[in-house]
């Protein structure tokens, strides 16, 4: 005999024999193998010896008294309230897994093609970035040391001193503020100020144009009241920190116009004030990728569960 | 035992949702089950777990039960209900023969035989205590192989199907299970009655 045995082990001599007496004992051998072995039995008392207490073992095993139950071990008649037509939940899932496997098969050759989009053009195309007018603005005091802008000289700030008064004569009645002319030039001008606080500044301006030849200070509208050197982040246009020597900008809301109540901003201390964090830019692919890979693994576990059930 | 009409009717009413029906089945094979998760697991409570485990998940995929023989179809359920438990227990210590000396008339009145008296009752008692520890030394292959075929009469071809391996393993694995047993039996043949033992001289041709 050359089968093997087990992890590839051939089976020994006596387990050949054993084999072949225990297929005797149950006639599964075939004729001619039955007569040689009867043959060597007869000329062979050990074998036989082997034989006979082989076949005791068996008898013997046989000859064991069945047991009765401890218990009978029907089920329960509530069980009987499921329908037939409404399987398990379990049951339910596992004859979808054909379906499941084919979903996966999909949903994970969506997410190598966007991996392969991704590598390829995830560089040249599909970047989403946030759009530059919508990012946030840096306040006065967030402002980068290396982005200095140059002092307006005092004629300038004069200007602007003047443009403010006008202003604030003009639309007294407005409940917006912003700051002072030259506080706003001074502080934006300025390297990296140390603090709005420490500005020496009319904190309750309301709102107004600045004109200036270095360029125009665009405070949102603040709220009425608000202390020092509070600055609305919301209508500040981008590039307000570098402006472009002799544009003139003009607030809005117009200074004979009221704002609208939804526009006024709530009152916040300095150290309050959110931080804005420069917005990452997100690919659309990396998203996607995201999206596709976790569906192809949720829908993986859940096929290899369901086709596990099926078996069962 | 059910005839072969009334075993396919039930089945059928019990695939329709028909609780009686099936637990007219249960009455029917819950025996056999029970023994021969008792043969394999080697005490009553982990059978008897085993045993409504297997009459619990037979119901609860009875919608693909094809016909065949309801009896193989409950005996595989058990017995991989019964594999998986041991799988689980790994290297578990041997158990003692005297675990199973506890099976006494009263408490199982069937094995009174009307033919036997109390000695030769007492002797078989014995006998299937020390062939119950004989089989908790087999491997789990080997053990769930010899109970299907030596206790419980599966044919080849039944084992072979319930335990979803080839015709060929079943036989390597009963041979060796049952040269394992009897090897077992001679060195504790002290404690086989005589009229059992491998040596006895009576027994011998």
């Amino acid at each position: 005999m050359t089968r093997l045995w087990g992890l590839g082990r051939r089976p020994t001599a006596r387990e050949q024999r054993d084999e072949l007496l225990s297929a005797y004992l149950d006639g599964q051998l075939d004729a001619e193998v039955h007569a040689r072995l009867t043959a060597q039995l007869a000329d062979d008392p050990v074998l036989l010896s082997e034989l006979e207490a082989l076949r005791h073992t068996v008898e013997m095993v046989r000859e064991l008294p069945p047991l009765p139950v401890p218990r009978n071990f029907i089920l329960p008649q509530p069980r009987t309230a499921r329908p037939r037509s409404q399987p398990a939940p379990g049951l339910r899932l596992a004859r979808l897994a054909p379906f499941l496997t084919a979903s996966t098969v999909v949903v994970s050759l969506l997410f190598a093609v966007v991996l392969v989009g991704d590598l390829l053009f995830g560089g040249r195309m599909g970047m989403s970035t946030a759009p530059l007018n919508e990012a946030p603005l840096l306040l006065e005091h967030e402002l980068p040391a290396e982005a200095p802008a140059p002092l307006p000289s005092a004629g300038e700030r004069d200007v602007a001193v003047t443009a403010v008064v006008e202003a604030e004569s003009e639309a007294e009645a407005l409940p917006l503020a912003v700051p002072t002319a030259p506080d706003a030039a001074q502080e934006y001008a300025g390297s990296a100020p140390e603090s709005l606080d420490t500005a020496e500044s009319e904190n309750a301006v309301r709102g107004g144009t600045i004109t200036s030849e270095v360029g125009t200070v665009t405070p949102g509208p603040v709220a009425a009241g608000s202390t020092e050197g509070e600055l609305p982040a919301a209508s500040a246009p981008p590039d307000w920190a570098t402006p472009a020597p002799g544009v003139v900008t003009e607030f809005a809301p117009a200074l004979d116009e009221e704002l609208p109540p939804s526009e006024v901003m709530p009152y916040q201390e300095d150290s309050e004030l959110p931080e804005t964090a420069p917005t990452a830019p997100v690919s659309s692919w990396r998203i996607g990728e995201i999206i596709l890979g976790l569906a192809s693994l949720g829908l993986a576990l859940v096929t290899v569960w369901a086709w596990r059930v099926r078996r069962h | 035992m059910c005839h072969a009409m009334d075993e396919a009717s039930l089945v059928t009413a019990a695939q329709q949702g028909n609780m009686d029906a099936f637990n007219e089945l249960v009455l029917t094979y819950q025996q056999p089950v029970y023994n021969l998760a008792y043969r394999i697991m080697g005490d009553p409570a982990t059978a008897s777990d085993a045993t409504q485990e297997t009459f619990i998940a037979a119901y609860e995929s009875l919608e693909r039960f094809r016909g065949g023989s309801f009896k193989s179809y409950l005996m595989r359920i058990v017995t991989n209900r019964c594999y998986d438990v041991l799988r689980r227990r790994k290297r578990r210590p041997a158990t003692s023969f005297e675990d199973f000396g506890d099976i006494d008339e009263e408490a199982n009145p069937a094995l009174v035989n009307g033919h036997e008296g109390p000695d030769e009752y007492a002797e078989r008692q014995e006998m299937a205590g020390v062939i119950q520890a004989g089989i908790q030394t087999l491997p789990p292959d080997q053990r769930i192989t010899l109970v299907l075929s030596d206790v419980q009469g599966l044919s080849y071809d039944e084992i072979a199907e319930a335990t979803n391996v080839a015709l060929g393993t079943v036989k390597s694995r009963l041979a060796r299970g049952r040269a394992k047993l009897r090897d077992y039996l001679r060195e504790h043949e002290e404690l086989l009655p005589a009229r059992y033992r491998l040596e006895d001289e009576d027994r011998k041709h």
